[in-house]
C-alpha cells in the first residue's frame, strides 16, 4: 500500500490547520504562488496526472484549455459530488485531510487564473461540508486562502456548495447547471466548459482526488509523483473497495499494483471465505470482470483497458460466488433509471426500459427475446446521449449478460411459452386505444424498493 | 416563512454571483431544512424571494431527491440500497427496519418522528449496509441495534 | 474568417462560420429529422433525433449543435446506415411511453413524431412495448384560454420551456421529476399569463400542447393555407391563414427573422375572430336602402361632386392606415384627380397613448394599424387629422367627405375616435364611407360601400421598420363586398371617363416607380419572399406544406 496522498490521513488531528501545517500542508500552494501560473500548469502536465474522477483525462492539458479574455471571470469547480456507486474515496479524503483538498483547489485555481472557486459536494456529504468549511475558515483566518493569499498578491475566494441529491450533478456540465440553479441537465458540447462554463465563463471542473494530487505534486515535484505508478499511469490511486470483502475501505495503491494481491491483501479477501465471482473495478459505470479475467490484471489505466474495462473512479465492487448476477444487475439498472436526469431521449427512455425488462425477467415474466432486447436497447443508448450517463448505464447490462449469460438464460421462459407469447405479440391488440391502464404502475416499481428484495 | 439565519444563508449565496438563480439550490436546501418540505407554498415564497417564476423553482425543486414535495418526519432515516450495500444485505435490513417502524419506504411514522427512505448509493460503502439519519452517517446498520436507530 | 465548404449526403454547400450542420442541411433542402431544434431557440440537443454521421468522428453527432467546419463530410439517415440506425433507435425510444392514439389526437397530420415514424429512413419499425406497460401522465390539463396540455404526448424536447424562458420571459412551463418520469407542468396548473402563449402550441412538435382555439375544429389535412401578414398592429408579423370552406380556422406565425422570427402575439393570432364577431356590411346602402353597385357608384360620384360644385369647399378624404398600400395609393390618386380642392388625411383610429399598455419589447406595438408607415410613404399625414377635420366641419367649412375606414382587428376602437367619426358624419351633409362592418358610429354616412376586409383581398403593408410585405387573400368575397381598389377604380372611371387598372400587382408597380420608399421592390418578389428566403424551419411536415427549405 502506498503512502503518498494519504500519508497524513490517519492522524485525526490532521483536520486542524496547525497539525496539517506541521505535516507540510500548503507548501505546494506556496511553491505554486512563487511561479507564474503557466509553469504550474507545465509542472502538472509533466507529472502525467490524469483526472481521478473516472474519465482519466490529463489534468495539465485540461488546465491549458483556459484562455480567458479581458473581463471574463474564470472559475475552478471542484467536483466533490462523488456519487458513482461503490466510490467513497473523496469522502475519505475530505473527512481525513481537508486541508490537502483545499490546497489542491487553491493550486488549480491559481494555475488557470481563477479567483473564484466552488467546491460542489453532494447533499449527502453535508456533514463533511462542515469539516471542510471549518478547515477553510482556519485557512482564511491564517491568510493562506483569501485576499492576498500568503502575501503573494493573489486573491482567491472558495465557496462550498451542497447539492440536494442527484447523481447527474457529478457530470461536469450537470454540476455547472446545478450550481447555476437549474435542473442539472448536462449541456451539449461544444461549447466546452473551458470556453462557456459556469455562468458562461471559462471553467475547469476537477475531481477532489485530482486536485489533492496536484497539491502533492507542487510540494514535491512532478518527478516524485512519477516515481509512483507506471509509465502512462503515473502516481497512486485511491481505491474504494466494497461489497463482498472482509475489509472494505479506501486504500491508496501504486498504479500497477496487482489486483489479486490487493484483493487478498488490503481488502482481506472475499467475505466469509467464499470464492470470487466478479469485480467491477471502477464504479458501476464500467464493465464487470469475471474472476478469471480479473486474475492477471494490475490496478492501472492500461491494464484495465486491455481487459475491456476501466479504472474509472476506483470504486471497486466485489461480488462473491453466492451473488445472483441478474439480481445485482437489476439493482444497478434501477440506479441508472432512477438517476437518469431525463433530458435526452435515449438515456431517459432506455435506462427505464432496461430496468423494466430486467424486473420482469426476475419476476418470472421474461419473454424469449428479452436478453437480445436488453442488448439492443443498450446499443441504441450508447454513443447517442448528451453525457456519459447513458453509456455508463449500458456497460453493466452488456457485460453482465455477456459474461454471466447462463444465469440470465435460466430466467427465460420455456420454448413452449415462447410460441404462446409470440402469437400474443402479433395478435390483435384490443384495448390499444382504450382507457389508460392502471396509473403509474411503473412509477412505483422504479421509486419503491426492489420488489424481489422486500 | 423562514428564520433570519435561513434568510441570511440564502442572501449569502445570492451575493456570490450576479445571477439570483444561483442562490436557488441553497434556498431549496435551507427551506427543506427548516420546513421539512418544499411544497407549493414554499415554492411561491422562494420564487418571490429570488425573483424567479414559481414554475422554474418547482422544476428545480422536483429534480432533487433530498427536496421533498410533502412534509417529512422530524428525522429522515435513509437506508442505502446501492449495489455495495445490496451485496451486504441492505434488502434484509430495509425489510427489518420497515417492519420495526411499521411503515413502508416513503412513509412517515404515525408519531411524525421518522420518514423512511430507500436511497441510492450514499458514498459510505465501507460501512455497508450504510444508512443516514438526517445528515449523519450511521452505518453499518447491521452492527448497531436497529432499535437504537429509532431512539435517536 | 471566411465561410466553410461542406458536403451533406454528397451535395456541397458553402456556409458562413458559426452555422450548424442542421442549418446547412436546411438550406440545401436535405431533411434531418428533429424535435428539439428550433431556429429561433437556443439549441439544446436533447432529442437526439438529428444524429448524423460525420467523417472522422467516432460516433454520430447531433446536427443541431455541431458547428460546421471547412471540409466536413456529413451523412444523414438518407445515406448513412449509422445515422439511420441512430434515428430509428431514438424514434423507438420516443415511442416507448408515447400513447398510440393518433386517431384521436388533434395533432395528427402535423405531428413530427407521426411524420418521422412514417418515413422509411427513420421509422416504420415494430414497437416492442405493450401499451399497457406505458407510463401514464396527466392529460387534458387546461392552462387557460389558449393552451391544453397532454403530458403523456410530450417528447420532452423543451421547445416550449425554452420559448417561455428565453423569448416571452414568463417561464410558466417547466419539467418536474427525472428519468422517464419527467413531466411537463405549469405550476399548480395556473392559467398561463403569457400574452404569447399561443406560440407554445406552435413550437410543440407533437400533441402535448395544443391550441384551445383550434382544438378539434378541423383536421389539419382539410385546411387550405394562405401566406399573409397580421393586420393587428404595425409590427406586421408574418402569418399563414389556415382556412376551410371560406372560414378562417386559425392563424399561425410564419418565420421571418427580420420581423417576427417565428412568433406572433395571442391578440394578433386571434384577431381574425373580430372579423366575424360583429355583422359585416354586405351591400352598398343609402340609409336603409340597399343599392346595386352600378347605382351605388353613380350615387357616390354624384354625392361627392354635386355639393362641392355648389359651395366650393374642399373635399375631405380620410383613409385608415389599415388599408393596403395599393388602396391608399389609388385613394390618393382618385382624390387628386377628381377633386382639385381636397384635404387628404389618414389614420383613423385609436390614439397611441390609449393603448400604450399593450406594447412590449417583443412584438406588440401600440399602433394597431398595420400600414402606418406605408401611408406616410404614400404622402398621407401632413394635415389635420380627424380632430382637425371635425373642427372644420363644426365651423361649416366641410360639406363633402370620402372615408375609407377599417375598425381595428385588435382591441376596440377608442370611444373618443368613435365620437369624432360620428360627429364628423353628422356635420358633413354629403358623405361616402367605404368600410367593412356595420358600425353604429358610421350610420350617419349618406352612402355606405362594403369593402373587403383583411384576408379577403391582397396587397401590401409596410410595417413600422419600413419592411413592405405581401398580404394574402384567403377568403372569397361574400354578398356584394368588393375590394376597395375595385370600388375606387370604378369611381375613377366615372370621374375621368378613363379605365383604371386596379389589380394590386399593377398598382404596386406604379407605386414602386413613383414613390422613393418603394423603389426597386417587385410585387412578385414580395409574394414569393417567405417561401424562398425564410424556410419554415420551426415546423416541418410532410403534408402539402412540404419540408423546410424545399
Amino acid at each position: 500500500m502506498a503512502q503518498y496522498l494519504t500519508r497524513n490521513a490517519l492522524d485525526p488531528a490532521q483536520r486542524e490547520l496547525q497539525t496539517a501545517l506541521r505535516a507540510g500542508a500548503y507548501l505546494g500552494f506556496k511553491q505554486a504562488l512563487s511561479l507564474p501560473p503557466q509553469e504550474v500548469v507545465a509542472e502538472i502536465d509533466a507529472s502525467g496526472l490524469r483526472g481521478r474522477g473516472g474519465a482519466g483525462f490529463p489534468t495539465g492539458r485540461k488546465w491549458s484549455f483556459i484562455h480567458a479574455k479581458e473581463g471574463q471571470t474564470v472559475y475552478l469547480l471542484c467536483n466533490a459530488d462523488e456519487s458513482e456507486p461503490g466510490t467513497f474515496k473523496d469522502h475519505y479524503l475530505i473527512e481525513r485531510d481537508p486541508h490537502l483538498v483545499l490546497e489542491g483547489v487553491a493550486i488549480g485555481a491559481y494555475a488557470i487564473g481563477a479567483h473564484r472557486a466552488y467546491i460542489y459536494m453532494r447533499g449527502e456529504y453535508a456533514s463533511l461540508a462542515e469539516t471542510l468549511a471549518a478547515a477553510l475558515r482556519e485557512a482564511m483566518a491564517a491568510d493562506i486562502i483569501g485576499p492576498n493569499c500568503m502575501n503573494s498578491g493573489y486573491d482567491l475566494r472558495i465557496t462550498i456548495q451542497l447539492g440536494a441529491g442527484a447523481y447527474i450533478c457529478g457530470e461536469e456540465t450537470g454540476l455547472i447547471q446545478s450550481l447555476e440553479g437549474r435542473r442539472a441537465y448536462p449541456r451539449v458540447r461544444p461549447p466546452f466548459p473551458a470556453v462557456h462554463g459556469f455562468l458562461q465563463e471559462p471553467t475547469v471542473v476537477n475531481n477532489v482526488e485530482t486536485l489533492a494530487c496536484a497539491a502533492r505534486i507542487m510540494a514535491e515535484g512532478a518527478e516524485a509523483f512519477k516515481d509512483h505508478g507506471t509509465g502512462r499511469s503515473a502516481g497512486t490511486k485511491l481505491i474504494s473497495v466494497s461489497g463482498a470483502v472482509e475489509r472494505p475501505g479506501v486504500y491508496e495503491v501504486e498504479l500497477g499494483y496487482p489486483l489479486m494481491e490487493f484483493l487478498q491483501g488490503e481488502a482481506g479477501g472475499i467475505r466469509g471465505g467464499r470464492g470470487l465471482k466478479a469485480i467491477i473495478p471502477g464504479g458501476t459505470s464500467v464493465p464487470v470482470l469475471t474472476a478469471e479475467e480479473a486474475a492477471p490484471l494490475t490496478i492501472d489505466y492500461e491494464s484495465m483497458q486491455s481487459a475491456g474495462t476501466m479504472l474509472g473512479s476506483g470504486g471497486m465492487i466485489v461480488f462473491g460466488d453466492d451473488t445472483s448476477m441478474p439480481q445485482a444487475l437489476l439493482r444497478i439498472a434501477e440506479f441508472y433509471a432512477h438517476e437518469s436526469c431525463g433530458e435526452c431521449t435515449p438515456c431517459r427512455e432506455g435506462t427505464g426500459w432496461m430496468a423494466w425488462v430486467l424486473r420482469r425477467l426476475l419476476a418470472g415474466e421474461g419473454r424469449p427475446g428479452d436478453l437480445g432486447l436488453l442488448l439492443r436497447v443498450g446499443d441504441n443508448i450508447e454513443g447517442r446521449t448528451i453525457c456519459g450517463l447513458g453509456d455508463a448505464s449500458v456497460q453493466p447490462v452488456r457485460s453482465f449478460i455477456r459474461k454471466f449469460r447462463p444465469e440470465f438464460e435460466a430466467l427465460l421462459p420455456e420454448p413452449v411459452q415462447a410460441v404462446a407469447w409470440q402469437s400474443h405479440g402479433h395478435g390483435p391488440r384490443t384495448g390499444r386505444f382504450g382507457p389508460p391502464a392502471e396509473e403509474a404502475t411503473r412509477s412505483e416499481a422504479v421509486d419503491g424498493p426492489p420488489t424481489a428484495a422486500l | 416563512m423562514l428564520s433570519k439565519d435561513a434568510l441570511r444563508e440564502i442572501e449569502a449565496a445570492r451575493a456570490e454571483e450576479d445571477s439570483p438563480r444561483h442562490a436557488l439550490l441553497t434556498a431549496l436546501r435551507v427551506t427543506q431544512g427548516e420546513r421539512r418540505q418544499v411544497g407549493p407554498e414554499e415554492i411561491t415564497y422562494i420564487a418571490d424571494l429570488l425573483g424567479l417564476s414559481p414554475a422554474l423553482v418547482q422544476g428545480v425543486a422536483r429534480f432533487y431527491d433530498q427536496i421533498s414535495a410533502t412534509p417529512t418526519g422530524q428525522h429522515v432515516l435513509s437506508l442505502c440500497r446501492g449495489i455495495s450495500c445490496y451485496l451486504c444485505g441492505a434488502d434484509e435490513v430495509a425489510a427489518a427496519v420497515g417492519e420495526l417502524l411499521g411503515i413502508r419506504p416513503g412513509e412517515t411514522t404515525a408519531d411524525g418522528r421518522f420518514t423512511l427512505r430507500l436511497v441510492e448509493c450514499v458514498g459510505d460503502c465501507d460501512r455497508a449496509p450504510a444508512a443516514m439519519v438526517d445528515d449523519r452517517f450511521v452505518g453499518p446498520v447491521a452492527a448497531v441495534a436497529i432499535d437504537n436507530l429509532t431512539k435517536m | 474568417m471566411s465561410g466553410a465548404d461542406l458536403t451533406i449526403d454528397g451535395r456541397q454547400i458553402e456556409v458562413e462560420q458559426g452555422v450548424s450542420v442542421i442549418q446547412a442541411a436546411d438550406r440545401l433542402g436535405v431533411e434531418i429529422p428533429r424535435f428539439c431544434y428550433h431556429p429561433d431557440l437556443r439549441p439544446e440537443g436533447n432529442c437526439r433525433m438529428c444524429l448524423v454521421e460525420v467523417d472522422g468522428f467516432p460516433k454520430p453527432v447531433v446536427a443541431c449543435a455541431t458547428p460546421v467546419v471547412d471540409g466536413m463530410v456529413v451523412k444523414t439517415p438518407h445515406t448513412s446506415p449509422v445515422a439511420s440506425r441512430a434515428a430509428r433507435g431514438v424514434l423507438e425510444f420516443l415511442l416507448v411511453n408515447h400513447p398510440l392514439d393518433c386517431p384521436i389526437c388533434d395533432q395528427a397530420g402535423e405531428c413530427s413524431l407521426q411524420d418521422f415514424y412514417m418515413h422509411p429512413d427513420y421509422g416504420q419499425h415494430r414497437s416492442h412495448v405493450d401499451p399497457e406497460e406505458k407510463i401514464h401522465k396527466r392529460k387534458r390539463v387546461n392552462l387557460g384560454p389558449r393552451i391544453v396540455l397532454d403530458a403523456e404526448r410530450c417528447v420532452m424536447c423543451s421547445r416550449c420551456v425554452r420559448f417561455s424562458e428565453e423569448v416571452s420571459g414568463y417561464a410558466e412551463l417547466q419539467f418536474v421529476r427525472r428519468g422517464n418520469h419527467v413531466e411537463l407542468t405549469a405550476f399548480e396548473d395556473r392559467v398561463l399569463e403569457d400574452p404569447y402563449a399561443g406560440n407554445l402550441a406552435d413550437v410543440c412538435p407533437v400533441g402535448a400542447l395544443t391550441s384551445r382555439d383550434f382544438r378539434f375544429k378541423r383536421r389539419v389535412w382539410h385546411l387550405s393555407h394562405t401566406d399573409s401578414v397580421c393586420a393587428g398592429c404595425s409590427t406586421g408579423c408574418n402569418v399563414r391563414i389556415d382556412h376551410f370552406d371560406g372560414h378562417i380556422e386559425r392563424v399561425v406565425p410564419r418565420r421571418n427573422p427580420e420581423v417576427n422570427r417565428s412568433w406572433i402575439c395571442d391578440e394578433g393570432r386571434l384577431s381574425y375572430q373580430s372579423l366575424t364577431s360583429i355583422p359585416r356590411l354586405t351591400h352598398p346602402r343609402e340609409g336603409d336602402r340597399r343599392l346595386l353597385w352600378a347605382e351605388a357608384i353613380a350615387l357616390a360620384h354624384e354625392t361627392l361632386h354635386s355639393a362641392g360644385a355648389v359651395t366650393g369647399l374642399p373635399l375631405a378624404a380620410l383613409a385608415s392606415a389599415s388599408a393596403t398600400n395599393e388602396s391608399l395609393w389609388l385613394f390618393r390618386q382618385y382624390v387628386e384627380v377628381a377633386f382639385p380642392q381636397h384635404l387628404l388625411e389618414f389614420r383613423l383610429g385609436r390614439e397611441m397613448e390609449t393603448v400604450a399598455e399593450r406594447e412590449d419589447k417583443l412584438l406588440r406595438r401600440a399602433d394597431k394599424h398595420p400600414n402606418t408607415m406605408g401611408a406616410l410613404h404614400l404622402g398621407y399625414g401632413r394635415g389635420l387629422g380627424l380632430k382637425g377635420l371635425l373642427d372644420l366641419a363644426e365651423k361649416g367649412e366641410l360639406s363633402r367627405l370620402l372615408m375609407l375606414y377599417y375598425p381595428p382587428l385588435v382591441g376596440q376602437e377608442a370611444e373618443e375616435t368613435k365620437e369624432r367619426i360620428a360627429g364628423l358624419l353628422a356635420r358633413v351633409p354629403e358623405s361616402v364611407v367605404l368600410t367593412t362592418h356595420e358600425l353604429p358610429y358610421l350610420t350617419g354616412a349618406k352612402l355606405l360601400l362594403p369593402v373587403a376586409a383583411w384576408s379577403e383581398e391582397e396587397g401590401t403593408y409596410t410595417n413600422h421598420q419600413g419592411v413592405t410585405q405581401h398580404v394574402g387573400k384567403a377568403i372569397s368575397l361574400r354578398e356584394a363586398v368588393r375590394p376597395a381598389t375595385d370600388i375606387l377604380g370604378d369611381l375613377w372611371q366615372v370621374a375621368t371617363a378613363a379605365r383604371r387598372e386596379t389589380a394590386p400587382e399593377r398598382l404596386f408597380r406604379e407605386i414602386a416607380m413613383s414613390v422613393p420608399a418603394f423603389r426597386g421592390l417587385s410585387y412578385a418578389g414580395l409574394e414569393s419572399r417567405a417561401a424562398t428566403v425564410y424556410p419554415p424551419e420551426g415546423r416541418m411536415h410532410y403534408g402539402q406544406e412540404g419540408f423546410a427549405g424545399r
